[in-house]
């Protein structure tokens, strides 16, 4: 009985003019937003090849105590899923005397600013989520006001079996709209002409993961379409109040918490912080300055040949560099792990919508997001830790030896997995409250 | 007021009808002037035409709250105009305070200004041009105004250092430093200012008043029975019209006065009058945009044949002009006019610049060398400096002309017309990114003079060691001429452009929201006029 209801009403969702229509909206809109944005891949990807060219005589200057600059390759899936690929900075400069910091970006196009560019996240997150509720506002109620739902709960199937197989439909139709969508795009990709797109098994894995998340935030829509359409008589107020819902869950919400984050947790302004190095710099550099002096006089007191006074200078220099290397990264760390809590409680409270949680966890699969970003810190640390600073250290004043290549390790993907959990949990816990929800509504409904 | 709309709302509490009337009351009221102000002036007019339109934009008002539509649409707007206010207006005190931070900072002779995103390691001594001047990066002042609308204000507030381009050292170049925003949360999703409230919330609330006006009706079979009368279609059409607008626009307004008020509380924000006549046309524009959508809620209306195609069209076309349109117009523009990256500019610039120089090398041989660079003459300065600052100045404007093509794109949309305009207004928008692109343009070059008459000195210096007082003296002159046209370069360059400026800015978006409501309006007339009612 629940397989003749849910096929029935699949067959009827497939054939209707809604899911026809939704499928030519949505595949014309993932057409345009991946040939435009593919231009943009190629762009980067081409970016890329040239900063590393740069990237391997800069690692030769670090030695000289100029700024060393390593780049992180773009993420395959960034094609589809932009996060912070084209806003935020991917290059880092390692300083001998700085800690590691990103570049800044210097290219700003004024309208991209006021209109941040579309992807594929945008097409489920947003379009799909309103094809789900227009396909699942109306299934009870509408069926209340042509009269067949008395019909159907005459017979002798339980309210449950009515509401799983409605269920069941609007989540098949939605599953074949996702999926079709999500191949549709890849294989759209692949197939344009010059790209240099090319995903690797990992990846794969991230795509799978990406399609079963979509699929799980569909239902969770519809679920909360059957949830209000059970709860209420008439099919115009089911939709006004998921309207509500939607546009506060997708639009407002995921925008209002980072800022809200701001207020909660407080950190210093990048001016406050700067001002701050500032001072330790400046005492640093007096410290060193009196130094010097002292080395100077040890030299002249006790006579020493030209090579003793380069080795008890540079003595003192590398001990000062250590040491305010320490201080200022020191520093640094304070303000950005201030900066790390502001974002984590904003990517908690986003993540309370399920269009944040989709976002964190497609931007973390896709590798384009904030923890990908921390990913690439962490790497540089180590990278200036354990080959670039005894490099320098054995080749000091050899300007042609070979550098060490930094060598980016993308997020292996069992932490890309673990780390989306929390959100992935958020999502399902959404589905099971909502169905719940719609089989206790549903049980209570009046169907007169 | 038929129990059929009550009945729409059954979950949410009914008005007492006294409630009610003390609601409706005020909008009888202007109606009844309205009607008076219609009638008067020309007796010969068909009055009961006239006053039939105005009652059914009063009957649209009175179902509209009565049916809680305007009290929902009015506490949602007050709750979200209040959160946003609340939240940018502590945005901009935190951006407020980072900037008067660094012009603490920059004012102290100890610190000059914070630079370490700007560190040239320790070969500073080795720059000889002229950069005492300019080494200090400049930050402007965050505008209050961008409270409403942030537009560009994080990126024209990132630092900016007038002097060496960091990687062809001898020639001059504005460099911009990093965002000032660190917290990349922000980035990820739009900020949620008033503009982007009115944008999101407004228009789809404008849809959800007008897309059930005419097909609900016909639905109902009210509307036949109301064209059976005396009234005009054209009546119906503008009555309804009226009666959208009102219900929106009133408690729309009302909900901004609210968030004023709670702006005013705050102490360190005060807005001058210029400020507020920008403001009040910012919301005279936003009430124009509401419009748009009363037109294109009311076309949708009169030519679909069923509340469902009615509803399920209404919110494709938002999607495309609110979302869509604006967003795809970059991503058309990249790929349509694809340009060189920042980086791949500067790198060629720096093979010309070593070309330059190394005919240089051939001539005379040059003690100098920059590590990173290579050999540098003073000689081919000023010809690297004229040549980066004009390919600077082309990338430039490469840059804007792709953007003004972005910028036709998107005014397909209404969306992005309203976007631009109420930017401007707020002097965040692209006008004044580009004024401001312009000024630093300007900077560049009186930089460049100066650098190349010092460099003049410090040859004449070699020469003629006898003169090595005067020529001091000329340079201490010049360093001078540096340290003021500093101060000229804060003053013009960090502050915004004037009002009329921003005001003449919007202009052109303005009228072309203002042709959007109209054009909408009439379509929706000839649509109906053309309707089966049947």
């Amino acid at each position: 009985m629940l397989l003749d209801i849910a096929l029935k009403e699949l067959r009827e969702s497939l054939f209707s003019i809604r899911f026809l229509v939704t499928m030519a909206v949505i595949l014309l809109l993932v057409s345009a937003v991946v040939v435009a944005l593919s231009a943009d891949y190629k762009r980067q990807i081409n970016d890329y090849h040239k900063r590393v060219e740069t990237d391997r005589k800069s690692t030769a200057n670090y030695t000289a105590g100029q700024p060393a600059t390593i780049d992180r390759p773009v993420p395959a899936l960034s094609a589809l899923f932009v996060g912070l690929e084209s806003t935020a900075p991917n290059q880092i400069q390692l300083q001998p005397a700085q800690p590691p910091s990103f570049a800044q970006i210097a290219d700003v196009d004024a309208t991209e600013v006021l209109f941040p560019s579309i992807d594929l996240g945008f097409c489920i997150g947003v379009v799909l989520s309103l094809a789900a509720l227009l396909f699942s506002y109306d299934v009870i109620t509408g069926e209340k006001e042509n009269g067949s739902l008395r019909q159907i709960l005459s017979y002798p199937v339980s309210r449950a079996t009515v509401i799983l197989g409605k269920w069941m439909a609007v989540f098949a139709t939605l599953s074949i709209a996702a999926i079709v969508t999500v191949s549709y795009a890849v294989l759209l990709l692949k197939s344009i002409p010059g790209s240099p797109f090319s995903i690797g098994s990992g990846d794969w894995a991230s795509l799978g993961l990406i399609l079963l998340t979509s699929l799980i935030y569909l239902s969770g829509f519809s679920l909360l379409g059957i949830f209000v359409s059970s709860l209420v008589s008439k099919s115009a107020t089911s939709l006004a109040v998921l309207m509500l819902v939607w546009v506060i869950a997708v639009f407002v919400f995921p925008n209002v918490s980072p800022y809200l984050a701001v207020s909660i947790t407080p950190a210093p302004t990048f001016q406050e912080a700067a001002r701050k190095q500032s001072n330790v710099d400046t005492e640093l550099m007096n410290e060193l300055k009196a130094r010097h002096q002292q080395g100077a006089k040890k030299v002249l007191d006790e006579g020493m040949n030209a090579k003793q006074l380069a080795e008890v200078r540079d003595g003192i220099q590398s001990k000062w560099d250590s040491e305010h290397k320490i201080a200022m990264t020191g520093l640094e760390n304070d303000f950005q792990s201030r900066i790390n809590r502001q974002e984590q409680t904003g990517a908690r409270l986003t993540s309370v919508s399920p269009y944040g949680s989709l976002v964190y966890i497609f931007t973390s699969l896709a590798d384009s997001g904030l923890r990908s970003d921390e990913n690439f810190l962490r790497q540089a640390r180590l990278f200036e830790l354990d080959q670039l600073m005894p490099f320098a250290k054995s080749n000091s004043g050899n300007e042609n030896s070979s550098a060490p290549n930094f060598v980016y390790q993308p997020t292996p993907l069992a932490q890309r997995f673990s780390s989306v959990s929390v959100e992935l949990s958020i999502l399902l816990a959404y589905n099971l409250v909502l169905f719940f929800g719609s089989y206790l509504a549903f049980r209570r409904y009046d169907v007169r | 007021m038929s129990d059929l709309e009550q009945a729409n709302w059954p979950l949410l509490p009914t008005l007492s009808p006294r409630a009610t009337a003390i609601i409706v009351e005020p909008f009888r009221w202007i109606a009844a002037v309205a009607d008076l102000a219609a009638v008067i002036p020309s007796q010969r007019r068909n009055r009961v035409s006239e006053s039939q339109t105005w009652l059914i934009a009063e009957k649209e008002i009175s179902a509209n709250i009565q049916n809680l539509k305007v009290p929902a649409a009015f506490s949602l707007m007050t709750i979200l105009i209040l959160i946003s206010f609340f939240l940018m207006s502590a945005d901009y005190q935190k951006r407020l305070d980072n900037w008067s931070t660094n012009k603490a900072a920059q004012s102290d002779n100890l610190f000059s200004g914070i630079t370490s995103y700007y560190r040239t390691g320790d070969n500073r001594a080795m720059s000889m041009n002229g950069n005492a001047v300019s080494r200090q990066p400049l930050l402007r002042r965050p505008l209050p105004l961008s409270i409403f609308a942030k537009g560009l204000d994080s990126v024209m507030e990132r630092s900016v250092t007038i002097g060496d381009n960091p990687l062809v050292v001898p020639a001059t170049s504005f460099t911009f430093g990093a965002m000032q925003e660190k917290n990349r949360n922000l980035l990820l999703f739009a900020p949620p200012d008033y503009l982007y409230i009115i944008k999101i919330i407004l228009s789809l609330l404008a849809l959800f008043f007008t897309y059930d006006a005419l097909v609900g009706e016909k639905e109902m079979g009210t509307l036949k029975a109301m064209l059976s009368g005396a009234v005009p279609r054209r009546s119906v059409l503008i009555g309804k019209w009226l009666g959208a607008s009102l219900s929106l626009v009133v408690p729309f307004i009302v909900a901004t006065g609210i968030g004023f008020i709670y702006l005013l509380t705050l102490r360190h924000l005060t807005f001058d009058t210029p400020e507020t006549y920008r403001i009040l046309l910012a919301l005279a524009t936003s009430s124009l945009y509401v419009l748009v959508f009363v037109g294109l809620g009311l076309l949708i209306s009169a030519i679909t044949k069923t509340q469902k195609t009615a509803i399920a069209s209404a919110l494709s076309i938002w999607i495309l002009l609110v979302l869509v349109i604006p967003n795809m117009s970059v991503l058309i523009a990249e790929r349509m006019k694809p340009l060189p990256t920042l980086f791949e500019h500067n790198v060629q610039l720096f093979t010309q610049a070593r070309q330059i120089e190394d005919e240089a090398e051939r001539v005379s041989p040059s003690q100098f060398t920059w590590r990173g660079y290579g050999t540098i003459h003073d000689s081919a300065g000023p010809r690297i400096r004229q040549m980066v600052a004009q390919a600077d100045d082309a990338f430039v404007a490469e840059r804007l002309g792709r953007d003004r093509f972005a910028r036709t794109l998107a005014r397909l949309s209404p969306a992005s017309s309203f976007t631009y305009a109420i930017t401007d207004l707020a002097g965040t928008g692209v006008s004044e990114y580009q004024a401001y692109l312009a000024k630093l343009q300007q900077a560049r070059n009186k930089q460049i003079e100066i650098t190349n008459e010092q460099k003049n000195m410090i040859e004449l210096d070699s020469t003629d060691p006898d003169s090595q007082r005067k020529t001091n003296e000329k340079l201490k002159a010049l360093f001078d001429r540096g340290k003021q046209l500093e101060q000229e370069l804060h003053e013009s360059l960090l502050t915004p452009r004037s009002p009329m400026q921003a005001i003449s800015d919007s202009l052109p978006d303005l009228a072309l929201l203002i042709i959007w409501a109209g054009l909408l309006l009439v379509f929706a007339t000839l649509a109906f006029n053309r309707a089966d009612v049947r």
